[in-house]
């Protein structure tokens, strides 16, 4: 039997809320473990219950945003995978969310159904990485910044990985591009995520000596 | 004896070469043909008393100053240069060299060559050494056996027992006047005027091998060197380090005496040696063969030392003064010294290395400090206790082995944490990202912000204050002063630094504070008054990112461009606020410009040493060794062109009498040089030729003055050379020159030649148009406003509508779950959801154009990718779809996107409803200046109706969809100044091109479309 994925849910409006908790639990092999209402009181939290996956909104009205709130969480709970919620594709935002450690990203008007499969595929080392979430990540890359070599630093396969993401393919045709699985594409593209992370890491640097 | 006047080819100026080979301990330069040098063999090296460096060669000889390298003839009648094979400067510190057909010769004074070969007929000895005695004795070693030359006077020394062989082929003068000779037959002494067998104690006779040399060091000990062993005459001993690989492939050629008790070895076969009294070292050249034969060896009073190779040019071997340790690479961000003196050093990615005198290894720390990366700062207690900071994973405290870590859960404001320091040896300072400061004595923790005085802003420097207490500067390039007990004091100037962070901080010895700034430059408080500097006073570059005070006073700075020293003399003489930085870059280093992460990045070691955290990794210096204290050398001129013709040389002693130049000059150069042969580039010349210049001139790179047209009259070209440190303290070299009048000038002329280009020198006055530029920032003004208000409405909707609908679409699911499986009211409750995500499908759109941080290509590009995925995605259709993986910066107003936008929703729309088609490719280029959309099926086709042939209407720029149709496309791509075409056929399927010239588009956004 496979083990049921623990999921933290973390969102102020509360119709929202219980709905998706409700969807959740209608899955057997997720559950929803706890729910927050703020950024604030899931950073105090969710540290001690550790969850598989932590559902997160990227607008709060008080306190820490979901952006913020990730930045904090993703070191302590290095080992959850975290989904950003919102309303619309709004690039900018949720590649900040990705940089600061999310893993991706669900639009809450998605069919529940997909939001589910996103849940499990995150959790099984899936890695999604949309064509507009990749050119941000390009950029990300090529922006000058004061960090040079070190493990911030992408190979060369997985550049090539990106760049092909960010030419709009699909992971199946870079698959076949590059003569590997899909598989691996995807470990390609979640080491490139964890890049982005150190990186992001270094790049915040930045706002403390803001020239 | 013959005096001939020499002729001095001044090659073109060249700067000092760019080879470098880099060892650890020194710092190699070469040079070779490719710079001037005559041959790549040197066979000789010799320095005179006015610091030139003299190189013979199998070519001929040249004179360095360490700049440039100059051909010497010593007489017109030798067409070609004559070969060196030998020199030497005597007692009187004239410079001999000799040549294998052609004798001796002296250079008597500056400017004249005695040849001084014809009594003893030594034209036709090829002479093989030669050596110096105290009296002023010059000795000889030729093929033909050993001759003294003194006072004009050549007189040959016999052999006894007579030698079967009496070429010389080495000798030494030892400063006892003591001379030994190397013959083949053995080593020989100069005993009452014969040459005798050489005798030595009992260790070393019996040794079978003929010895080649002998040389005495400057502690009087006698050294004697054969093919593969060094003997120590006055103490026995016998060293023979070489033996390692294969002895008849090496052989001790030279000798000579670095610093005291440090020899170097020059040998054929195996390149140059390092000996310190008791252990040989290889030195490692070049990794090229050519270095292998070492045939001169030149130890200069500057204290380098020159090696002149046989193929493999000349070398020159300087102390290194900066050592570098690059690190596991990446960024160094932080330094600290512990109380045994070691320094620590921390990298942004990852890695804590600690070490002494630049060489740094891994730290021995408990794992989970030593797999930390995005260390921010590292600070030491008395007691050991070492304190450090990441960015984002909170504090570690080490302490005998034990690691704590303090983070948001135990209290800690942030997680982050930026600089550090400690005070009095027990008490640390931290500062966390969210502004605050806390004192750490022990684990007790004692925090401060805003109600202690703090700003609020992050603290990016600490440094202790000499008194008590702390300097503190912020994010904001603020600088607070901590006031026992708990009250922080604002120092700064409200406006200075401009918000830029505070990025170094020192209080020297005299109680100044400075502030080095994130791109603002450098502050330096004295008393209450701020001085600043910046690029356009003196700084190399705005943004400072270490300061420190060296032991003897000076102020070593480190900026983007690299570090330079603030001489103390300047900085106690100076109270000027707009003076000039007399600031020079002392050598170049990568230290990292304002945005770099850690605290401290520089550091000033109990040894006096200066410490950077640089980008690539750590460096180190001795102040005192970068900046050697030597006066200024003498500037020579070296010549006079007037109209491009050598003037015949000056004695250099009669500076008194002028050069009287043609009259009707045109154009006069003066060219001049000092000897300079440590560091060449940062001589500095300054010139003046009074009665005309009416102050000093610096003097170009290349070491030249030029005047153009100068009236008649006298004059005197002054000229002087800076020391290292850039003063001019050295004497100034001056020349007489006369320009006599020409028979046709008159005064009225000379009154034309003046009063002419004043007048024409007459300036239009410009109007500029006042009202056109209101016109133009009234313009600017409303289109900021206009964005501010698109950038409210975006958000607004985003926010406001965009939750509560998501809210609808909720509810209505749940509501929907509560009803029985199939009835009106859940089918209607299934509707209203569906609506609800569609509605806010299309408020994602509108979002997108209305927003205008999208104002952009690369934004277009990525959403048209986005909108292609998430359009075909649930549909059979398969697709390709090929987008540009990057595009140049290009601002797009929102007309232009969206009108983009609809026509390629359009296309698209067109071919999945109408087309039948079973492939779909859509393709984005960047081509020609233009912004390519290829949309092609291979579906049913149709005819092409032609373009309407009065211009067509623009369609409203509102948001209904579709049915606008081919005509509708065009007229889009028309508006925004593009083109669409169509190509299609029955039956062939249909392509679509969009293309948006981008040089058209202008820059300024356009008026949102109208909701």
């Amino acid at each position: 039997m496979k083990p049921i994925i623990q999921v933290s849910l973390v969102e102020d409006d509360p119709g929202v809320r219980e709905n998706i908790a409700g969807y959740l639990n209608s899955a057997a092999d997720i559950r929803c473990v706890s729910t927050y209402a703020t950024a604030d009181e899931a950073l105090a939290q969710l540290p001690k219950e550790a969850p598989d996956v932590v559902l997160m909104d990227i607008n709060f009205e008080e306190g820490l945003n979901g952006i913020q709130c990730v930045q904090r969480l993703k070191p302590l709970l290095p080992n959850s995978q975290i989904l950003m919620l919102t309303v619309f594709e709004d690039t900018d935002r949720i590649f900040r969310a990705l940089a600061a450690g999310a893993s991706g990203y669900l639009l809450k008007r998605m069919p529940p159904a997909q939001l589910l499969e996103a849940i499990r595929e995150v959790h099984g080392g899936g890695a999604p990485m949309s064509a507009s979430i990749a050119r941000k990540v390009v950029q990300s890359f090529q922006s000058p910044r004061p960090a040079a070599g070190g493990d911030a630093e992408l190979s060369a396969r997985e550049r090539e990985v990106l760049l092909a993401l960010a030419e709009g393919c699909p992971y199946k045709q870079i698959g076949d591009r590059l003569g590997v699985s899909i598989h691996t594409v995807r470990n390609y593209v979640r080491r490139i995520y964890e890049k982005l992370h150190v990186h992001t890491r270094t790049e915040a640097v930045a706002k403390f000596y803001r020239q | 004896m013959a005096g001939v006047g020499y002729v001095l080819a001044i090659g073109a100026g060249r700067a000092p070469a760019a080879h470098r080979v880099d060892t650890a301990e020194f710092e190699i330069q070469f040079w070779s043909v490719e710079d001037g040098l005559l041959d790549n063999s040197v066979t000789s090296i010799e320095q005179t008393g006015d610091g030139f460096l003299w190189v013979g060669t199998p070519r001929g000889l040249v004179r360095f100053d360490g700049w440039s390298f100059v051909s010497v003839t010593p007489r017109a009648d030798h067409a070609t240069n004559l070969a060196v094979t030998a020199q030497c400067v005597d007692a009187k510190g004239h410079l001999w060299f000799g040549t294998p057909k052609h004798g001796v010769f002296r250079l008597a004074s500056e400017t004249e060559w005695q040849s001084e070969a014809t009594p003893m007929g030594l034209r036709d000895e090829p002479i093989s050494c030669l050596g110096a005695g105290e009296q002023g004795e010059v000795w000889i070693g030729t093929d033909q056996g050993l001759v003294r030359w003194q006072e004009g006077r050549f007189e040959r020394l016999l052999a006894d027992p007579a030698l079967a062989d009496p070429a010389v082929l080495g000798l030494h003068v030892t400063r006892s006047n003591g001379v030994w000779v190397s013959t083949r037959s053995g080593l020989r002494q100069v005993v009452d005027g014969m040459l005798r067998p050489a005798r030595f104690g009992p260790e070393v006779s019996g040794q079978s091998s003929p010895f080649l040399g002998i040389f005495e060091d400057r502690h009087g000990l006698l050294w004697a060197f054969g093919d593969s062993y060094l003997l120590n005459l006055s103490a026995g001993r016998r060293f023979n380090y070489f033996r390692g690989g294969g002895a008849t492939t090496l052989q001790v050629w030279t000798i000579c005496e670095g610093r005291p008790g440090e020899l170097w070895i020059g040998t054929t076969g195996q390149g140059l040696f390092h000996f310190d009294g008791g252990r040989f070292r290889a030195v490692d050249l070049w990794e090229s063969r050519d270095h292998s034969e070492v045939r001169a060896l030149f130890s200069d009073r500057e204290g380098n030392l020159w090696v002149g190779t046989q193929r493999g040019g000349l070398l020159r071997l300087r102390e290194r003064t900066v050592r570098w340790f690059s690190g596991p690479g990446g960024p160094a961000t932080c330094l600290a010294e512990d109380p045994t003196g070691t320094i620590w050093a921390g990298f942004q990615h990852g890695g804590l290395l600690a070490g002494r005198g630049g060489v740094l290894d891994p730290a021995t720390v408990p794992a989970p400090l030593a797999a930390q990366n995005l260390i921010t700062t590292l600070a030491f207690n008395r007691d050991r206790t070492l304190w450090l900071g990441t960015l984002g994973n909170g504090l570690h405290r080490m302490l005998d082995g034990r690691v704590m870590r303090f983070t948001l859960a135990q209290g800690l404001g942030d997680d982050s944490i930026l600089a550090s320091c400690t005070v009095g040896g027990g008490r640390t300072w931290v500062s966390t990202g969210d502004g605050c400061l806390h004192r750490f004595v022990g684990l007790a923790r004692v925090s401060f912000g805003r109600e202690e005085g703090l700003t609020g802003d992050p603290i990016t420097a600490i440094r202790p204050a000499a008194t008590a207490g702390v300097w503190v500067g912020t994010s904001k390039g603020e600088v607070l002063r901590f006031e026992p007990p708990n009250r922080f004091r604002r120092v700064s100037d409200p406006a200075m630094a401009s918000g830029k962070a505070i990025t170094a901080l020192l209080e020297d010895s005299a109680g100044r504070l400075w502030v080095g700034t994130a791109g603002a430059g450098l502050y330096c408080q004295t008393g209450e008054a701020w001085r600043h500097w910046t690029l356009t006073n003196g700084l190399p570059d705005n943004a400072v990112i270490g300061l420190e005070e060296s032991v003897r006073g000076d102020l070593w700075l480190a900026t983007a461009r690299g570090v330079s020293r603030l001489p103390r003399t300047w900085i106690g003489g100076s109270s000027s606020s707009h003076e000039r930085l007399p600031l020079l870059i002392e050598f170049p280093a990568a230290t990292a410009p304002s945005g770099a992460l850690g605290w401290p990045r520089s550091l000033r070691s109990r040894d006096g040493r200066i410490w950077l955290a640089t980008e690539s990794g750590v460096v180190n210096f001795a102040p005192s060794a970068l900046q050697p204290l030597r006066p200024a050398p003498r500037v020579r001129v070296e010549a006079v062109l007037a109209d491009g013709r050598a003037q015949p040389r000056l004695a250099a002693a009669s500076s008194a009498a002028a050069l009287r130049l043609p009259s009707g000059l045109r154009d006069l150069e003066l060219q001049f040089t000092a000897p300079s042969l440590t560091f060449p580039e940062r001589t500095r010349f300054r010139h003046q030729l009074e009665g005309f210049d009416p102050d000093w001139q610096d003097s170009p790179g290349n070491r030249r003055a030029r005047y153009g047209r100068l009236p008649a009259g006298e004059y005197r070209f002054r000229v002087t050379a800076s020391d290292a440190e850039g003063s001019w303290t050295g004497a100034e070299t001056e020349l007489a020159l006369v320009v006599p009048p020409p028979w046709w000038l008159s005064p009225w002329i000379v009154v034309l030649e003046v009063i002419l280009p004043i007048a024409l020198a007459a300036t239009a006055a410009r109007k500029l148009s006042h009202r056109r530029l209101r016109r133009q920032l009234a313009r600017v003004q409303a289109q900021q406003a206009m964005e501010r208000e698109r950038s409210r409405i975006a958000r607004d909707m985003h926010d406001e509508l965009g939750s509560k609908l998501t809210r609808i679409n909720f509810l209505c699911e749940r509501a929907r779950n509560e009803l029985a499986e199939v009835s009106p009211a859940a089918n209607k409750l299934d509707s209203i959801a569906s609506t609800s995500r569609d509605l806010l499908h299309s408020l994602d759109e509108i979002v997108w154009a209305v927003d205008p941080r999208n104002d952009s290509l690369e934004h277009l590009v990525a959403y048209l990718g986005q909108y292609t995925a998430e359009y075909l995605q649930n549909t059979a259709l398969p697709y390709d779809l090929k987008m540009p993986g990057t595009v140049p910066e290009q601002a797009l107003s929102a007309e232009v996107r969206h009108n983009l936008f609809l026509a390629f929703e359009e296309a698209l729309g067109n071919a999945l409803k109408h087309s039948k088609a079973t492939h779909l490719a859509i393709k984005m280029t960047t081509a020609d200046g233009c912004f390519i959309i290829h949309i092609s099926d291979n579906g049913c086709g149709f005819v092409v109706p032609p373009p309407l042939a009065e211009p067509p209407r623009p369609p409203a720029a509102g948001w209904r969809r579709g049915g606008t149709g081919l005509r509708g496309m065009r007229a889009r791509l028309g508006t925004i100044g593009g083109r669409c075409e169509i190509q299609s056929q029955p039956g062939r399927g249909t392509a679509i091109t969009l293309t948006l010239p981008l040089a058209t588009i202008e820059a300024s956004p356009a008026p949102a479309p109208a909701l």
